[in-house]
């Protein structure tokens, strides 16, 4: 088996231009803009200076670490909420990361689901101008649409949309100068019409996914998704103009078998990362299709895991999977990230990622070997078990579920303490395949899941054995199970769900084995693999959200009951709390506005639809904190 | 807990419990006493009758009449001999332990059988195969197993590959004790009906059970150089030596399809042992490669190779 490049050829007749949908743009005081040229430099000095957030993570590596000193553990508490922006209709579409362009004022550019994106003014949160697009496709009102930012380089932001598009917007106006059709063509077959017939279904929840594309030398680079309808996942770079460059095949074809790659899934929705030192971008990977193995025997490279690929050409470096061969929806959605780690005597580039799995895994950039995989971050149970075919009833409880692990939420690092902050989900599940046909445009999945019932009573505290789990060698260091209070859950992102009375529960609500705790926050080494310190949330449903970490040694990450908080990154302790009073499932993000002295805080809150949250805690806020510095 | 979920149950390592062997005696009407001492294919042939064989020539004369092209019996001896080679480097492989970077000694095994996989696909032998063979459900899978105990070269071929009296026992045990899982490999045929969806593409896109159990074992195998060298912090040697029973396996079941297939060739071989063969060899593959994920690929933290902090 050879993992040579697997880019696709790519059709010169296909309508890559052809825009499948109408916008709506409306403009208010745009005048306030400045003009600010965002070059490529400023995007590679973007993690290291304080007065612009200018892509997802912060920087190219995805770390999430804000590099200004202003704001420590002593003074935190003098954060004040300086502005919130609500943005009422639909609710619980925010689940990304703002970006901010310095200036006078500093402008913020944010997107919500569907397709919307708002310039605001940084400083007072003004609404500047809007742009809606809306794809013919349509979404579904039920469920979230998941969209996470914008990228940003000269005048222009660029926005992945969710009929597998990208907008090029004049920053100043929200106007389009232009569109690139990502659905134009598929496995090298230009569309009919627009839009390639099998890349149409309505977007929705767990199947739809818009992260910023990386913008580096020249170019744009972005993934696919729709890994449950029975699609087989690409990769596209394109110029800055919207032509299309280089397409990864996901499924590459000898290595599945018969025509199984054509459904594999593999798609590559989440945020990449890229490492300048080896210009290498590292792809996150789906789950493949259909969920149960026996049509698709063998590894399924690259599925479920991270993909590295040169980022000028797209050529094949590496390949990661978290599970080979995956039964249970565990694709590799967090986004990775790149942190430098001492090999052998060198300083090397290390990929470091958390998996669905449960596990964080560090990998070698340059050559993709595994360097760690670190102590469980949530509970294990009956991990890898299979699951049974039609039997819901009788399957075993498996942790991690679907979710995870951990899912899109991004982690933060901070590398003066080597410490990696990650949230994970800590929720049973039981799986049961059925066979499934395939349909264009239709699930592909085959598979039944229910969640356990939430517990009846409060959680044990484990503190004591916490503390012991920071300084034990012991690497297999289990939970002790605690009292069990429930609560029905329900999955932001997936289409099954539970019933109470579900026969499948009424023997066996849950397992002996679980904690209680369906949500975490984690510190630990990537290096070592040695988790520090672990904050159990006392909440009824998975955490999502990033966090963004400080080296004066915070790390600020919320939950979904709506706190916003400061920890110690390297112990874990509460600094510092907020009560936003919506659920928060976005990226916090923190800048220094150098006119007004001042150092803010951002976070979104208000990411999910549906049961899973307190309606009281359904919402559309930005909340912008300030200290005066 | 639903059988079939928890693989450590009923899966021999080369050697048959006397817990696996009253299993196996018992799902083929075989009610065996406390004393099961001895567990070679003799053994086992004892105690189970060759039973009906109903169906089972009609099925061989059907898979031969369906081929598309002609079968190369040069080709196959050719292959078939370099695949028996593969089984002698096994014993190398064990030594080595994890590979080095780039390395392709676990992808050289398969060369032999990639060759012969690319002949059968191309005269239709798996298409021919889905079109004839039944589904593995309990029954077939005992009349089958009762003719495979019955072929009486079958211990010669075996002991030919290496497999000793006890390894060959336990390919055999593996196909009934693992049945359940063996039954989750529908044949293609069996999927979802064609009219529920466009264009019949169920049929289009799923291969057929023996070419998925054929090739599945060669893809499986072929990565684990990149897979073991990967993951070299995790790997122990138990899993090496776990693994390179299921590899022994799958590469024994691939030679019982391809060695049928070499005497469909040449004329030699009865239409009910055509089936026999490929039907067990299919099964073996199969189970075989179930177990390789559970055994080196799929690495719990109770499995895998101490963490020791930094490395």
């Amino acid at each position: 088996m050879t993992f040579e490049s697997h880019l696709e050829e790519l059709p010169e007749d296909a309508p890559w231009h052809e825009k499948p949908g109408e916008s709506d743009i409306e403009q208010h005081d745009t005048d306030q803009i400045p003009e600010v040229d965002v070059t490529e430099d400023d995007l590679l000095a973007s993690g290291s200076t304080t007065e612009n957030w200018l892509m997802y993570g912060n920087n190219y590596e995805n770390q999430r670490h804000y590099v200004g000193e202003e704001i420590t553990p002593d003074n935190v508490g003098q954060l004040e909420v300086e502005y919130q922006f609500e943005h009422l209709t639909p609710q619980n579409d925010f689940q990304g990361s703002p970006i901010i362009i310095q200036g006078d004022p500093p402008v913020m550019y944010i997107t919500f689901g569907p397709d919307h994106v708002h310039a605001l003014n940084a400083r007072t949160g003004e609404f500047l101008w809007s742009h809606v697009y809306e794809p013919y496709v349509g979404t579904s009102e039920e469920s979230p649409s998941a969209e996470r930012g914008v990228s940003v380089l000269g005048d222009r932001i660029y926005t992945s949309t969710l009929d597998l598009g990208v907008q090029a917007l004049d920053r100043y106006t929200g106007e389009e100068e232009w569109y690139f059709n990502g659905a134009a063509a598929y496995r090298g077959e230009p569309a009919e019409n627009v839009m390639h017939e099998e890349l149409q279904w309505e977007r929705a929840v767990g199947t739809t996914s818009s992260f910023p594309p990386i913008i580096y030398n020249g170019r744009l680079s972005k993934g696919s998704f729709g890994g449950e309808y029975g699609v087989s996942g690409f990769y596209d770079a394109i110029d800055l103009e919207g032509n299309i460059e280089w397409r990864v095949n996901m499924t590459p074809e000898h290595e599945w078998v018969g025509d199984s790659w054509r459904h594999g899934g593999a798609t590559a929705w989440p945020a990449g990362a890229l490492d300048p030192r080896t210009e290498q971008i590292v792809i996150p990977s789906a789950n493949p299709g259909p969920w149960y193995g026996t049509v698709r025997p063998g590894f399924n490279p690259y599925s479920a895991g991270k993909v590295g690929v040169d980022a000028n050409t797209g050529e094949y470096a590496w390949h990661f999977q978290d599970a080979p061969h995956d039964w249970w929806d565990y694709d590799s959605s967090n986004p990775p990230m790149v942190i430098q780690g001492e090999i052998d005597g060198e300083q090397t580039s290390m990929a470091v990622w958390a998996g669905k799995t449960g596990w964080i895994y560090t990998v070698n950039m340059e050559t993709g070997q595994l360097y760690q995989r670190s102590e469980e971050h949530v509970q294990h149970l009956n991990m890898w078990a299979l699951p049974p075919q039609d039997d819901l009833e009788s399957a075993p409880w498996v942790m991690p579920e679907l979710q995870g692990g951990t899912n899109p939420q991004a982690s933060a690092y901070d590398p003066h303490t080597q410490t990696y902050v990650v949230k994970g989900t800590n929720q049973p599940m039981k799986f049961s395949w059925y066979e499934v046909e395939y349909e264009a445009g239709e699930n592909y999945i085959g598979m039944d899941t229910i969640r356990a019932e939430p517990v009846a009573d409060e959680p044990e505290e484990e503190e004591e054995e916490e503390e012991e789990l920071g300084a034990d060698e012991d690497e297999n260091d289990d939970d002790e199970p605690g009292d069990e209070e429930e609560e029905e859950v329900e999955d932001d992102e997936d289409d099954d769900e539970d019933e109470e009375e579900d026969p499948a529960l009424m023997d066996d609500p849950r397992p002996d084995e679980w904690n209680g705790y369906h949500s975490v926050i984690v510190g630990l080494d990537p290096l070592t693999g040695r988790i520090k310190w672990r904050d159990w949330l006392d909440i009824e449903t998975s955490t999502a959200g990033g966090c963004v970490s400080t080296p004066t040694g915070l790390t600020f990450a919320g939950t979904p009951e709506g706190e916003f908080v400061a920890y110690a990154t390297e112990t874990g302790e509460r600094v510092w709390v907020d009560d936003i009073g919506v659920g928060v499932d976005g990226d916090p993000i923190i800048w220094h506005d150098p006119y007004e002295e001042k150092t803010y805080v951002a976070i979104t809150a208000g990411g999910r639809r549906g049961g899973a949250l307190d309606e009281n805690l359904a919402g559309n806020v930005v909340t912008v904190y300030s200290l005066s510095t | 807990m639903a059988y079939g979920t928890n693989p450590d149950e009923r899966y021999s390592y080369g050697e048959v419990s006397d817990e696996d062997r009253r299993e196996f005696l018992k799902a083929l009407g075989v009610i065996a006493g406390a004393g099961v001492a001895g567990a070679t294919l003799g053994d086992l042939r004892s105690e189970v009758s060759t039973g009906s064989t109903a169906g089972l020539a009609e099925m061989g004369e059907s898979l031969r009449s369906g081929l598309t092209g002609s079968l190369d019996q040069a080709l196959l001896t050719s292959e078939l001999s370099a695949l028996a080679s593969s089984f002698e480097q096994l014993p190398q492989l064990q030594a080595m332990g994890v590979p080095e970077q780039g390395q392709s000694a676990y992808r050289e095994l398969t060369t032999g059988a990639w060759a012969i996989n690319d002949h059968l696909a191309a005269v239709g032998f798996f298409s021919s195969a889905e079109e004839t063979l039944p589904a593995f459900t309990p029954e077939h899978i005992e009349t089958t197993t009762r003719q495979l105990l019955h072929i009486d070269s079958l211990p010669a071929t075996l002991g030919e590959l290496g497999f000793s009296g006890q390894e060959q026992a336990a390919l055999v045990a593996n196909i009934v004790n693992a049945r359940e899982q063996l039954s989750w490999w529908m044949p293609t045929l069996e999927y979802p009906p064609a009219e529920a969806v466009d264009d019949g593409v169920v049929h289009e896109y799923v291969a057929p059970l023996q070419q998925r159990a054929a090739e599945g074992s060669l893809l499986w195998i072929d990565g684990l150089d990149h897979f073991l060298w990967q993951r070299a912090v995790l790997v122990t040697p138990e899993m090496i030596d776990r693994g390179l029973w299921d590899i022994k396996s799958m590469l024994g079941g691939y030679y019982l399809l391809g060695s049928a297939a070499r005497d469909l060739a040449a004329g030699s071989i009865a239409d009910e042992h055509l089936t026999t063969l490929i039907t067990a060899g299919s099964a073996i593959m199969i189970i075989a490669q179930e177990f390789l994920l559970h055994d080196v690929v799929r690495i719990t933290d109770d499995k895998r190779a101490p963490m020791a902090g930094a490395r």
